[in-house]
């Protein structure tokens, strides 16, 4: 594998980091709610969270742990987080630039680790899962939510071709079975998992990547195109020839590294 | 450079311990020969990114 698809994703969150912070999809937090239950997150704890983006999550966490790392692949993505993160008068919040299938973090250094709604950036999640589970505590535990896609093949191409014209930075968003089988495979005990579907009002989510009208008209054109089993599963809702919004589903896995702590 | 971060940090290649310059603008992985800045205060920890050193 090469770094290419790095280089994009960076050289897209670079110019589009604002946008991301100031997005109404990623400051809703239900989806958060229930992560942060399966967590059992409890003060004195501290959380590494991955690939945070506009640091909507990072922020969140502060109010929940004694210590909050927020990494990202993206240097001007942790400027706009850090801005986020002030404005919320947290104090308890570093940052570091980070590559999520590389971190730059001890072993066993967090009781838990975070990771929303980027693991399908990732070229190697695989990688990434180990490394988030090599970086959390025996015991601690791991909470992933990302956007995921039905097991019917024709839905799964279907978004994730749209994901892909959207952003090339996009890699894949992966079907349940998958990502069980990815917390497995890095040795995680599965605690809970639960799904959500989420409503994007099209129009700001097709705006937020910054790409050029003729490509923004493209994707419009892809959903309104769309087959009827996609319509219907997607919710696509079209008024007067302009598509209004869709919904995706985001899935929430809790997991837990098993083995004992280390001896103190 | 905030130290409890600096305690848990790690060279990202190595997994080793590293170690902050002292006009703390650098952190540097000895055994790998790398150094990663440190951005306004951020860590810059990308292999990718760093600069080899003699």
């Amino acid at each position: 594998m090469t770094t290419f698809p790095k280089e994009l994703t960076r050289a897209r969150f670079g110019r589009v980091a604002e946008k991301y912070r100031k997005s109404a999809d990623h400051a809703d937090l239900e989806d958060l709610d229930l992560l942060f239950s399966g967590l059992d997150l409890a003060a004195g704890l501290r959380v590494l969270d991955v690939a945070t983006g506009g640091g909507h999550t990072a922020a969140a966490l502060s109010g929940h742990a004694a210590r909050v790392v927020a990494s990202d692949l993206t240097p001007a993505m942790l400027s706009e987080a850090r801005k986020l993160v002030a404005a919320r008068g947290a104090a308890n919040v570093s940052f570091c630039a980070a590559d999520a299938e590389a971190l730059p973090f001890a072993d066993g250094a967090f009781d838990r680790v975070t990771c929303r709604i980027a693991p399908h950036h990732f070229p190697e999640v695989r990688a990434a899962v180990s490394e988030m589970a090599r970086v959390t505590k025996a015991g601690g535990r791991i909470g992933i939510i990302d956007s995921v896609v039905p097991g019917v093949p024709s839905l799964d191409a279907f978004l994730n071709g749209i994901e892909k014209v959207r952003d090339p930075s996009h890699v894949r968003s992966y079907r349940v079975e998958e990502w069980l089988e990815f917390l497995a495979g890095a040795g995680l005990s599965l605690v809970q998992t639960a799904s959500l579907w989420k409503i994007h009002p099209f129009p700001e989510w097709v705006a937020r990547t910054g790409q050029p009208p003729a490509v923004q008209r493209e994707i419009e054109a892809m959903f309104l195109s769309a087959f009827p089993l996609a319509q219907e599963t997607y919710r696509i809702r079209a008024e007067g020839g302009r598509v209004v919004s869709y919904a995706d589903e985001k899935a929430i896995f809790v997991a837990r590294k098993t083995g004992a702590p280390p001896a103190p | 450079m905030d130290r409890e971060l600096l305690e848990i940090l790690a060279c990202p290649k190595c997994k080793g311990e590293l170690r902050l310059t002292v006009d703390e603008t650098e952190l540097r992985c000895e055994p790998c020969r790398l150094s990663y800045r440190i951005e306004d205060g951020i860590p810059i920890l990308l292999i990718d990114e760093a600069s080899a050193y003699e």
